[in-house]
């Protein structure tokens, strides 16, 4: 956990990256508030409310003295909710740095969709670093 | 003992009647402690919900133990009034059983070895837990027959939080349970305190300087500078009372004056023509609007750095004073 | 069963009652096994060494047991030592481990009482053990030497139950009395310990002065005087007198410790 950003938000990204990853498939079990404060060594209720974010998104439901779970779709709207990140997170920034730099818009267009056509030959996306 | 939906959604075990209904596990009230001509406490307000981790934080002498030991009736308030669970707490041994306090450097009898202690501790609790005592003393590896008088500093600590942790008691409350342990017996502190608070939740009220180690354990911050509650919030928000601005020194001095923040500085450090400064005030939008156009990075700090910031900031606003009267 | 339900709370509550707290208070002071004996135990290792020096002095000098044994008689060093040694356990006890007992959430009512108590407990047993090696030196006829270690004259050489008595006031008064000062320290640091001590070696000079004062009366006037001997009280006046400042203490360091602040 570092300082950058509330602890809850970090507990929230970090199931959001595994279920995109496909460390949690749509219908499984995520850890408990307990078990992720554990790991974390964050408090319970910190880890409360980072899960909770995720139902209120629609991502993660409750069943009912069993625990929390996947829900159906919870991929699709995690990819929509990143993609829209995407714009503001890396592309709004790489056309700063590429002006910055006197790239033309052909020149760094180029640089990544050559990127784009190396990690899709590796066969993997490339995943986010957490 | 039923089983209750938490505010996070979750089923745990906690007692029954826990939640909003429940009276809070302590109610501060006007508090002040003189010793002689040192205020050591003054005017001090505070309301502690049950089952949640409080930090409490100052510098050295800020009157963090006075403070604890108010709230148990050890240092006897020179006026104000502390509540536990809704009761008088001076002296009430039905209130009072329900707590347990350790102190820092707690002191035992010469003839005292470390199973007297636990074995007087688990005569004091219902709910003490010996299993969960004696899994503890081999976690920290304490010897039973060891001397109160004879250890170390970090053992004492140890022996300290065995007993606050397996007493199980409502209102656990640690004074500075950190001194003389080493990272791995601190790292192992927090897990069992953690596990141990998950199956049993109760209030929890650990006093500090070390405040970056803990930050992520806790609910809430109680900020104790000089006798004065300075802060009390949720770690969260507290963490919103300051912030690091960094860039040119040209446009960081630009942007403290025109809005105003320069007042607020805490802490500056330069490398060249580079300027870093801490800036104990929450970010406003204005600020983190000027602050992108002239390309200066704005950053939340760590809970120590906003503790130290409104330590410092605090200090020179009270010599300001004495010198302007 | 470890989370307080509200039936644990009753029942917490009800041991919680100020006396049943008081117990663990007392519970406290025994939890280190062997401090109560610490009085039976002197006792016991005195009568011993002056049943051996005894012995010592009848076989190198050739003096007669019988004058041995009456200048035994007048032997003090159990009275001291069974009331000093357990007076400085309970009290380093009481001191030092105040804010433990505190801390586990017993009150100032609770520690105070609990350590008179366990004053109360080890005086008995110091007293029963004396009156047992008393009995026993009567029937073995001075432990077949014919030497008075500890059946001395302070303990009156009289009914047992006498001897049990003023040994028991002796090594009561003198924990408590010990405990006064305690609380004393605890309530106003070293300074006011000093003060207190020199205050009372005051009163302790004015009193055997007015003792002193009376006996010479008492000799000019060649009255018997009640005020030495006390003839008009049961007992005589001393114990009256020192029972008095036992209560006095008792009592006053009540009061002086339950306002003590524990920084």
């Amino acid at each position: 956990m570092d300082d950058s950003r509330p602890i809850f938000q970090q507990v929230a990204d970090r199931i959001s990256s595994d279920i995109l990853a496909g460390t949690y498939g749509e219908e499984d079990q995520v850890p408990s508030t307990n078990e992720i404060a554990l790991f974390h060594r964050i408090n319970p209720a910190t880890a409360g409310k980072g899960v909770n974010t995720l139902v209120t998104r629609g991502i993660l439901y409750k069943r009912r003295g069993i625990g929390m779970f996947v829900a159906t779709g919870a991929r699709r709207i995690l990819l929509e909710e990143r993609q829209a990140q995407f714009v503001r997170d890396y592309v709004d920034p790489l056309v700063a740095e590429a002006r910055a730099i006197g790239f033309t818009a052909e020149d760094a267009l180029r640089v990544v969709g050559r990127r784009l056509g190396a990690a899709t030959a590796a066969g993997e996306p490339r995943k986010e670093q957490s | 003992m039923t089983t209750a939906a938490t505010p996070w959604g979750e089923t745990s075990r906690v007692p029954a009647d826990a939640g909003g209904t429940e009276a809070p596990a302590v109610v501060v009230r006007g508090l002040n402690r003189r010793f002689g001509k040192v205020r050591a406490l003054r005017d001090v307000d505070l309301e502690l919900a049950p089952g949640r981790i409080y930090g409490l934080v100052g510098r050295n002498g800020a009157g963090k133990t006075t403070l604890l030991s108010t709230l148990v009736g050890q240092v006897l308030p020179s006026s104000g009034s502390v509540e536990l669970f809704g009761r008088r707490s001076l002296e009430n041994p039905a209130v009072l059983a329900r707590t347990v306090y350790v102190r820092d450097h707690q002191c035992y009898p010469d003839d005292m070895r470390v199973r007297h202690v636990l074995r007087a501790a688990g005569h004091a609790y219902l709910g003490w837990d010996e299993e969960f005592a004696q899994r503890l003393v081999a976690d920290f590896r304490l010897s039973p027959k060891a001397r109160c008088k004879k250890l170390s500093t970090g053992q004492r600590t140890a022996l300290g939080i065995i007993v606050g942790l397996a007493s199980r008691a409502e209102l656990t409350i640690l004074d500075e349970p950190y001194g003389g342990l080493d990272p791995v017996a601190r790292g192992l502190f927090y897990d069992r305190l953690l596990e141990d608070f998950a199956e049993h939740p109760r209030t929890v009220i650990i006093s500090t300087h070390l405040v970056d180690e803990i930050a992520d354990l806790l609910n809430e911050v109680i900020l104790l500078d000089d006798g004065v509650v300075t802060l009390h919030e949720s770690e969260e928000q507290a963490r919103e009372h300051a912030y690091r601005l960094a860039g040119a020194e040209r446009d960081v001095e630009r942007l403290l004056e025109s809005t105003g923040a320069g007042e607020r500085v805490s802490r500056r450090q330069s490398v060249g023509s580079m300027t870093m400064v801490v800036v104990a005030a929450p970010l406003d939008d204005a600020t983190e609007t000027l602050a992108r156009e002239l390309g200066l990075e704005v950053e939340p700090v760590s809970l120590q750095e906003v503790v130290a910031a409104m330590g410092t900031l605090s200090v020179t606003e009270s010599t300001a004073q004495e010198g302007a009267l | 069963m470890s989370n307080a339900t509200a039936e644990d709370r009753l029942v917490a509550d009800g041991g919680g009652a100020s006396g049943g707290r008081t117990l663990l208070a007392f519970r406290y002071y025994l939890s280190v096994p062997g401090r109560l004996l610490t009085g039976p135990g002197i006792v016991v290792v005195v009568c011993a060494l002056s049943l051996v020096v005894g012995a010592v002095i009848v076989a190198a000098s050739n003096a007669e047991a019988a004058d041995v044994s009456s200048g035994l008689t007048y032997n003090q060093t159990v009275i001291w030592w069974g009331s000093i040694a357990p007076l400085a356990i309970l009290c380093s006890a009481v001191g030092q481990g105040s804010t433990a007992m505190l801390g586990l959430g017993m009150t100032r009512r609770n520690v105070w009482w609990g350590a008179i108590l366990y004053a109360l407990a080890g005086a008995a047993l110091t007293a029963t053990t004396l009156v047992a090696l008393i009995a026993l030196e009567r029937l073995t006829h001075g432990w077949f030497m014919g030497l008075s270690a500890i059946d001395i004259i302070y303990f009156g050489r009289g009914s047992l139950l006498l001897a049990w008595l003023i040994a028991l006031g002796t090594f009561f008064g003198a924990q408590v009395v010990a405990l006064f000062f305690t609380a004393i320290y605890l309530r106003t640091g070293a300074m006011g310990l000093t003060l207190s001590i020199v205050g009372a070696s005051v009163l302790l000079v004015g009193a055997l002065g007015l003792v002193i004062a009376a006996f010479s009366r008492a000799e000019r006037d060649g009255a018997t005087t009640t005020f030495v001997v006390g003839g008009e009280l049961p007992g005589g006046l001393v114990p009256w007198v020192l029972g008095v400042v036992v209560l006095l203490a008792l009592g006053g360091g009540w009061w002086i410790y339950r306002r003590a602040s524990f920084r």
